[in-house]
């Protein structure tokens, strides 16, 4: 069973350092298990399981990893401070939230 | 004061000279020759186009090349004879001092009326930038830069100067931004959070160099420096404007103003197809 992972953090642009790393077991295109965790949006690094439960046991099509995208979002409560407004870090975790899932399944391809 | 008698530029002179007074303020000062320069006291290669009884060699310049008077075909660089020179005096360096100041009206100063500059340089520039829509950074790919700088003294050096003027714009135009709280304390005192491109941010830089020499300024040349800076924010931002149909109107352009302006734009969009 391939083990694949992947991290995405966006600190070149914005000084608002948000890392969310993904850990994803497949069999074939059918997730068996999955971690997803956030760095800097509270003050310890968190998992999102609420999020992880949506994806396990699932087929992983788009829709569902934007899903899972909202749902870390919506169980994440990030401040807001000199570097960015609480409302963009939570559209933010929702977007980094989704796009290292999806690397994580390219690079399990390669 | 002894009266001295010379040939200066082929013509006989006969002055009266102060005792302490040397032949190079006397040629600048009495003589009003004012393109002699402090090198080496000499005056003996030319180069300062003051010819002291007839010698050296009745020589010319144009086009930044050396001619002989009597032969207008046979000409040198200003490398070789520069080469020629000192291979000639065992090594000896040729050195020159000089400077350049306009001799504009004081007025600008005092009155802050007039010209500022005897010259005035023109530069526009072209930016190709990606927007992420959903975290709102942008990633310029590519600009363009052209100046017009009169004569570029130095080619490198311009570019040089173009490349950091581009640095600075970028930096403006996305980066820096002083926080205050209201009671005047800056909330961003360090390079953690007061940001500034660095060397990983530059985009692919082509410069081109136009232009004109200058009539005014020293050998045509105009300015290449903080002029240069001036179109590089608009035009990075009228590249944003380009790729979302946004209009920003205060810099910098940070990655939250464009995804909230993204955010807005579209729940604008939503609301008037919800009315129609």
């Amino acid at each position: 069973m391939p083990l694949t992972s992947s991290t995405q953090s966006e600190r070149r642009w914005t000084s608002l350092s948000i890392g969310v790393a993904a850990w994803l077991k497949m069999d074939g295109s059918k997730c068996v298990d999955c971690r997803i965790a956030l760095g800097g949006v509270a003050t310890t690094p968190i998992r999102v399981l609420k999020a992880e439960q949506l994806l396990i046991g699932q087929v992983l099509t788009d829709e569902l990893i934007a899903k899972a995208g909202v749902a870390a979002s919506e169980n994440s409560s990030p401040i807001s401070d000199v570097r960015a407004s609480a409302e963009y870090r939570k559209d933010m975790i929702r977007v980094f939230s989704k796009r290292p899932i999806k690397k994580a399944l390219e690079t399990n391809k390669a | 004061m002894p009266i001295i008698h010379m040939k200066l530029n082929d013509e006989p002179v006969e002055a009266l000279v102060q005792d302490n007074r040397t032949m190079l303020d006397f040629l600048r000062n009495n003589m009003g020759l004012t393109g002699a320069k402090k090198g080496c006291e000499e005056g003996e290669c030319g180069a300062c186009t003051i010819l002291l009884n007839g010698k050296p060699e009745d020589i010319t310049m144009k086009d930044h090349r050396v001619f002989i008077k009597s032969n207008s075909e046979k000409n040198i660089s200003y490398g070789e004879a520069i080469w020629m020179y000192e291979e000639k005096h065992f090594g000896k360096a040729v050195i020159g001092v000089g400077s350049f100041a306009h001799d504009g009206d004081k007025d600008i100063y005092v009155k802050n009326e007039g010209n500022y500059a005897p010259a005035y340089s023109f530069s526009t520039g072209a930016a190709r930038v990606e927007v992420d829509d959903e975290t709102g950074c942008i990633d310029i790919s590519d600009f363009i830069f052209a100046h017009d700088c009169g004569r570029p003294l130095n080619l490198r050096a311009v570019e040089g100067q173009i490349e950091g003027s581009v640095l600075l714009g970028l930096g403006f135009a996305v980066y820096e931004e002083c926080l205050f709280d209201e009671k005047g304390k800056m909330l961003n005192p360090s390079f953690r959070d007061y940001r500034f491109p660095t060397a990983l941010d530059m985009p692919q830089i082509q410069t081109i160099i136009c232009g004109e020499p200058d009539e005014e300024g020293p050998f045509g040349a105009k300015e290449a420096g903080e002029g240069s800076t001036a179109p590089v924010g608009p035009a990075i931002v009228n590249a944003i404007n380009r790729a979302t149909g946004l209009k920003f109107h205060d810099l910098p352009v940070t990655p939250e103003k464009v995804w909230r302006a993204i955010k807005e734009k579209k729940a604008a969009e939503a609301a008037e197809a919800a009315n129609q």
